[in-house]
């Protein structure tokens, strides 16, 4: 059986139709909400706009490298699941471990190698859908009673509640930093680029407007763009 | 009378968001686990689902771990709606927290605050949006972008698209003498662990923000903060 067939199929392209249109529609519905709320509680339009803006400019660039990961994945499972699998829910890095399991499993060398065939296909496939919803389906457990937590602690002290989070993001961005220098040398490079870069916006953002609203994805481009400079010089 | 009117708004609008957070997200994940189904229903393709398992559970426990560390620190980042949004797409370290973060920063609102969270969901659903349209065009263009994106002469560069943004965040986030103070002791500690002692950053995450919110809590127990 030639497992392209079905994974090129009419159906695996609405299936994955049905359920990326599901989710447009939770994100049109939820922006909708967000908007109303900040609106109802004095945010500006202007302001909101700037969100929008800034949403959209720091989406666009760490959008490529899915792309990447869908142009390395559909020769192996065609077009359809690697599309709806990078859209929602997945991550490349997931996607591709779960799928090499799933291949390994039925047998084959991983994914893509050899004796990958329908089999591996479908078993990839499972592994990928059911294995990637477990962290949805432990998100929508337990959102709601910690969420719900940090709301009553927000009444008795909104103060601390409020050095919470940011300790919460200072501990998350600490890791994620610390991985990025301690990889390898261009890595902790661009890092620093990124981070120099992003400060000049800011420092200079009160005489030129346009330098905060895209303050972040300048600092992208200028850290990617680095990024070529320092392989050329260091390799 | 007012202010007790006005905690009923909240606590409603609270209400309203975990229940359809938890209502859309339940839809999603059964669509999500019917797309194989109906595949193998369709093609009579099935697979030795005893094979299976193992895989499953050691994805899962993978994705699980990593979520946890998350998923209690988020809410007071970004909003419960935006964490509910976040989970379904994925990649909420590396984009949709970033994201609200950044337009917090951006606006000038205060993370933690009602308007902080309405402003993130605006913030995370617009990436969301803005990531499958990108994913849409890129699909419908695959043969005519495949070579530029995959070209030898921009690889590093989007190898480094990660980098690049924390680095920029860090930059946003730590202009601050306050969030420096909370963060130079896990930066320290995450940096020993993962370049030192080669740890992955699954176990090193819940460490720093445990240590994170510990130095947090002295800090503000002093008024340092």
């Amino acid at each position: 059986m030639d497992y392209m067939n079905i994974a090129n199929s009419g159906l695996a392209y609405i299936m994955a139709s049905i359920i990326i249109v599901a989710v447009i529609s939770q994100t049109i519905i939820f922006i909708r909400k967000g908007w109303e709320r900040a609106l109802s509680l004095g945010v500006s339009k202007d302001v909101l706009k700037i969100a929008v803006k800034n949403g959209i400019s720091v989406s666009i660039l760490p959008s490529i490298p899915i792309v990447l990961s869908i142009i390395i994945l559909v020769p192996l499972l065609g077009i359809p699941v690697p599309w709806l699998r990078l859209s929602v829910i997945g991550s490349p890095m997931f996607e591709m471990l779960a799928a090499d399991f799933g291949a390994k499993a039925a047998g084959a060398a991983g994914l893509g190698g050899e004796g990958f065939n329908s089999a591996a296909f479908i078993n990839s496939v499972w592994v990928m859908s059911i294995g990637g919803v477990s962290a949805l389906l432990f998100s929508l457990i337990f959102i709601k009673p910690i969420s719900t937590s940090y709301e009553k602690a927000k009444k008795r002290d909104a103060k601390w509640m409020v050095v919470f989070g940011n300790a919460a993001l200072a501990g998350i961005l600490a890791t994620c930093l610390a991985e990025r220098l301690s990889g390898s040398i261009i890595s902790a490079l661009v890092v620093t680029c990124g981070f120099l870069c992003v400060l000049i916006c800011i420092r200079f953002s009160q005489k030129i407007k346009f330098l905060k609203d895209y303050a972040l994805t300048i600092g992208m481009i200028f850290g990617m763009t680095m990024a070529i400079v320092f392989t050329s010089i260091i390799g | 009378m007012n202010n007790e009117k006005t905690t009923i708004a909240i606590d409603s609008f609270d209400s309203e968001i975990h229940k359809f957070g938890s209502l859309s997200g339940s839809i999603i994940m059964l669509l999500m686990v019917l797309f194989p189904f109906v595949i193998s229903v369709v093609n009579n393709l099935f697979p030795n689902f005893t094979t299976l398992i193992s895989p499953i559970i050691t994805v899962s426990l993978i994705m699980v771990t990593f979520s946890i560390a998350e998923i209690i620190a988020y809410p007071p980042i970004m909003g419960a709606a935006s964490v509910y949004m976040s989970y379904v797409t994925g990649n909420v370290t590396n984009l949709k927290m970033p994201c609200a973060v950044s337009t917090m920063s951006v606006t000038g609102i205060s993370q933690g605050t009602k308007e902080g969270d309405a402003i993130s969901m605006i913030a995370v659903g617009v990436s969301t949006l803005t990531v499958i349209i990108v994913i849409l065009i890129s699909i419908l263009l695959l043969k005519l972008i495949s070579p530029l994106i995959s070209s030898p002469a921009l690889k590093p560069a989007f190898d480094n698209v990660m980098p690049a943004l924390i680095g920029g965040l860090a930059g946003m986030v730590l202009s601050s003498k306050s969030k420096i103070k909370l963060a130079i002791i896990p930066l320290i500690i995450s940096f020993i662990g993962m370049y030192l002692l080669g740890l992955s950053s699954g176990y090193i995450l819940p460490v720093s923000l445990i240590i994170a919110i510990v130095v947090g809590r002295m800090l503000y127990k002093k008024g340092k903060l």
